[in-house]
C-alpha cells in the first residue's frame, strides 16, 4: 500500500468513527437538524403509525391476558402523549421554548420512553387483576412492537436505545423475579435477549446508514457550492483577462502606431539633413567647420539608426518572422564580422580577436549574422578600450557564439531585465539607442529556434551567448 | 342527472353535495356490513357478529358528511392526506368504539356469551381482555372492506359526478 492510500484509509475510517459518533463531523449541526426537523405530512404519518403500533401492542396484549381496564389506562396514556407530541410539534414550533424542545433529541427519547413506560403502569394495574397477563407474551409483544418501529423511530437512536432498553429490561427483570413459578418463561428469556440484540443492530445499522447518507448528502451540496464559487471566481478572471488583452492589444496597435508616425515624420528632415551635409564642399570649410559637419554627420547617421531600431522592433512585433534555414560554415559569419567590425573595434580602442572555428550549423545566415553584430556592436560600444573575444562552443545539443569583452560589465539593476524593451544602463545613457537593440536579439533568436543569454560581473566583463540547435555539425 | 345539475347549482351545494354523496354511501356500508357479517359466519370459525349497525351508520353518517364537507372547503387537490388519516385511524377507532360498547351498551346475549365463552364469570363479572380482543378482531375483519373500499368510492363519486362543481367552488376561492 502507498503511502497515499494508507493516509487516504486513514483518513476515510476517521470520517466513519466521526459520523458515527456525530461529533467531530463537519456537518453534525445540519444533521442533527435534519433528523429533528419534521414537516407536517411526517409529524403526522409518525403519529398515526405510532398510535396503530400502540393499539396493536394492547389488543395483542388483551389477547393474552391485559384487562380491559389496564388495556384502556395504557391506551389513553399512549395516545395523549402521541398526541402531545404531535400538537407540540405542529402548532407550538413558533414559540421558541417549544422549538427547542422539539429540536432536543430528548424531547423523542422522553416521549418514547413516557410510551413504554405506560405499559409498564398497565402492567402494574393488571397484577391486581384476577386474571393476569404472561409476562413473557408482553416481552415478545414488546420486541415485535420495537421491530416494527424501527423505521420510524431509528431516526433518533439514542431516544430509541434508551427507551425500549429499559421497557426490555424491565420486563426481563419482572421475569426473573417470578423464578420457579414461572420457569418456562426464564427458559425463552435467551431466545428474546437474542432477538432483541439484533433487532438493535438492526436498528444501528439503519441509523449509521442514515447519518452516512446524509454526510453524503451535505458533503455533496458543499463541494457543488465550492464548484459554484470556484466557477465564479473563474469567469471573472477569464472576463477580467480578457479585458486587460483587448486593452493590451488596443495599447500595442496604438504604440506601432505611433512609432511608425515618428519614425516616418522624423526620417524625411533627417534625410534632408543628411543630404545637406553631403552637400557641403569640404574644402571650402576650415578645420574647426569641418569637425562640426563630420560631428553632425555621425549623429545624423546615429538618429537614423535609432530610427531603424524602432521601426524594426515595431515589424518584429507585428508580422510574423520564419528563418530561411541553410547550411553554412561559422567561420564564413565571423570572417564577414571582422571584417565589418574591425575599424570600429579599433577607432573604439577595442582589441577584437575572432577564435577561428570549423563547425557547420544549420540556421538562418542573416539572422545569425543580425544577433551577432548586435551583440558586437554593444560591446564595442560599451566597453570602449577594452578586449572582445568572439568565439564558438560546442555543447551536447548545441553550438554556442560567445562575444566576451572584459568592459565594466552590466549595472546589477538592469540585468533582470536586460531582454525587455526600452532597458538602459546607466552608463550607457550618454550613447545611443533606446534598448531594444536585445529585445530584438532574443526575438530573431527565438524566430531562429535558439536562445540568448548573457552573464556580467561589474569591472570584470559581460559574456553573450547564442545557442543554436545543432543539427548537422562537421 | 337533472338532479345533480340541480345539487350543484343549489346555493349551499358543498354541503348538499355531501349530505348525497354520504346517505349514498351510509346505505352501501349498512349493506356491506350484513353481508360481510353473513359471510364471515360461515367462513371463519368462532366468528360473532356484534350486532345492531344503525348507531354505526349513523355515526358515519354524521362524520362523514361534516368530514366531507370540511375536506371540500378546504382544498379538493389534497383530499389524499385525509382519506389516509381516515384509513390510518380506523384500527385505534375500532379498539375505542369496542371498549365504549363493552363499557356502554353491550348487549345482554352478547354479553354473556363473552363472559362464559372466553372470560370466567365466576371470578370476574366484567369482560376480559379476551373478550376485547374478539370484538376489536370481528369488527376490524368485518369492516375491512369498507375501509378499503369506501374511500376509493368517495374519490370517484367526486371526479365523475361533481366535477363541474369542484372546478367552479375552485376557481371561486
Amino acid at each position: 500500500m502507498t503511502g497515499d492510500a494508507f493516509g487516504a484509509n486513514a483518513e476515510e475510517q476517521t470520517n466513519q468513527r466521526a459520523i458515527l459518533s456525530l461529533v467531530d463531523t463537519r456537518f453534525r449541526e445540519q444533521i442533527h437538524q435534519t433528523l429533528t426537523d419534521r414537516t407536517l405530512t411526517e409529524s403526522l404519518v409518525s403519529a398515526l403509525f405510532y398510535m396503530n403500533l400502540s393499539t396493536f401492542l394492547s389488543i395483542s396484549l388483551a389477547a393474552n391476558g391485559l384487562s380491559i381496564r389496564s388495556t384502556t389506562i395504557y391506551l389513553s396514556a399512549a395516545y395523549s402523549l402521541i398526541l402531545f407530541a404531535f400538537i407540540m410539534q405542529i402548532g407550538f414550533s413558533k414559540f421558541r421554548f417549544a422549538d427547542r424542545l422539539i429540536k432536543n433529541t430528548y424531547f423523542y427519547g422522553l416521549i418514547g420512553l413516557l410510551e413504554d413506560a405506560t405499559i409498564v403502569i398497565a402492567l402494574y394495574f393488571n397484577a391486581t387483576a384476577e386474571q393476569q397477563v404472561i409476562p413473557i407474551v408482553v416481552v415478545m409483544c414488546i420486541c415485535v412492537a420495537t421491530f416494527l418501529s424501527l423505521p420510524v423511530s431509528t431516526r433518533l437512536f439514542a431516544s430509541f436505545t434508551v427507551s425500549k432498553s429499559l421497557i426490555f429490561l424491565v420486563c426481563i427483570t419482572y421475569i426473573i423475579s417470578l423464578g420457579d413459578e414461572e420457569s418456562q418463561n426464564i427458559i425463552l428469556i435467551f431466545p428474546l435477549i437474542i432477538a432483541f440484540v439484533f433487532i438493535f443492530a438492526l436498528a444501528y445499522w439503519l441509523y449509521f446508514r442514515q447519518i452516512k447518507l446524509l454526510h453524503q448528502k451535505f458533503e455533496q451540496e458543499e463541494l457543488r457550492q465550492i464548484i459554484h464559487d470556484k466557477n465564479l471566481t473563474l469567469n471573472d478572471a477569464i472576463i477580467a483577462e480578457q479585458t486587460a488583452n483587448t486593452e493590451l492589444t488596443q495599447a500595442h496597435r496604438l504604440r506601432e502606431k505611433i512609432i511608425r508616425h515618428i519614425g516616418h515624420d522624423l526620417r524625411q528632415p533627417i534625410n534632408a539633413l543628411n543630404y545637406s551635409l553631403f552637400n557641403i564642399d569640404k574644402n571650402k570649410l576650415n578645420k574647426d567647420q569641418q569637425e562640426q559637419v563630420n560631428i553632425a554627420t555621425k549623429s545624423v547617421e546615429a538618429a537614423n539608426c535609432l530610427i531603424e531600431e524602432v521601426l524594426q522592433i515595431a515589424t518584429y512585433k507585428k508580422t510574423e518572422l520564419t528563418a530561411n534555414r541553410e547550411r553554412f560554415k561559422v567561420s564564413k559569419l565571423l570572417h564577414i564580422i571582422e571584417r565589418e567590425y574591425s575599424v570600429a573595434a579599433q577607432q573604439a580602442g577595442c582589441d577584437l580577436r575572432i577564435v577561428k572555428c570549423g563547425l557547420t550549423i544549420y540556421s538562418d545566415f542573416q539572422l545569425v549574422s543580425r544577433i551577432v553584430k548586435n551583440f558586437l556592436s554593444n560591446a564595442i560600444r560599451h566597453a570602449g578600450g577594452a578586449k572582445i573575444l568572439i568565439g564558438v562552443r560546442r555543447r551536447i545539443n548545441c553550438v554556442e557564439i560567445q562575444i566576451i569583452d572584459t568592459g565594466q560589465g552590466i549595472p546589477l539593476n538592469i540585468r533582470d531585465n536586460l531582454f525587455e524593451e526600452f532597458v538602459i544602463g546607466d552608463n550607457a545613457k550618454n550613447n545611443e539607442g533606446f534598448g531594444l537593440g536585445l529585445s530584438i536579439t532574443r526575438h530573431l533568436a527565438k524566430v531562429c529556434g535558439g536562445e540568448v543569454s548573457i552573464a556580467s560581473t561589474i569591472n570584470k566583463g559581460t559574456r553573450c551567448s547564442l545557442s543554436l540547435p545543432c543539427l548537422s555539425t562537421d | 342527472m337533472r338532479f345533480l345539475l340541480l345539487l350543484q347549482r343549489s346555493k349551499n351545494s358543498q354541503l348538499l353535495i355531501a349530505i348525497f354523496v354520504t346517505a349514498i354511501l351510509s346505505v352501501y356500508v349498512y349493506t356491506l356490513l350484513r353481508l360481510a357479517d353473513k359471510v364471515l359466519f360461515l367462513v371463519v370459525a368462532g366468528y360473532k357478529s356484534t350486532g345492531s349497525y344503525e348507531l354505526g351508520v349513523t355515526i358515519f353518517f354524521l362524520a362523514s358528511s361534516a368530514y366531507l364537507y370540511l375536506i371540500r372547503n378546504q382544498d379538493w387537490s389534497r383530499t389524499f392526506p385525509f382519506f389516509s388519516t381516515a384509513i390510518a385511524l380506523f384500527f385505534p377507532l375500532v379498539v375505542f368504539s369496542s371498549i365504549l360498547r363493552i363499557n356502554i351498551g353491550l348487549p345482554e346475549s352478547l354479553h354473556h356469551f363473552y363472559a362464559t365463552d372466553f372470560c370466567d364469570p365466576v371470578v370476574n363479572e366484567d369482560l376480559c381482555g379476551q373478550a376485547l380482543a374478539h370484538i376489536v378482531f370481528s369488527m376490524t375483519i368485518r369492516a375491512l372492506p369498507l375501509v378499503l373500499t369506501v374511500p376509493l368510492l368517495y374519490r370517484l363519486l367526486f371526479h365523475h359526478l361533481f366535477k363541474t362543481s369542484m372546478v367552479a367552488s375552485t376557481d371561486d376561492r
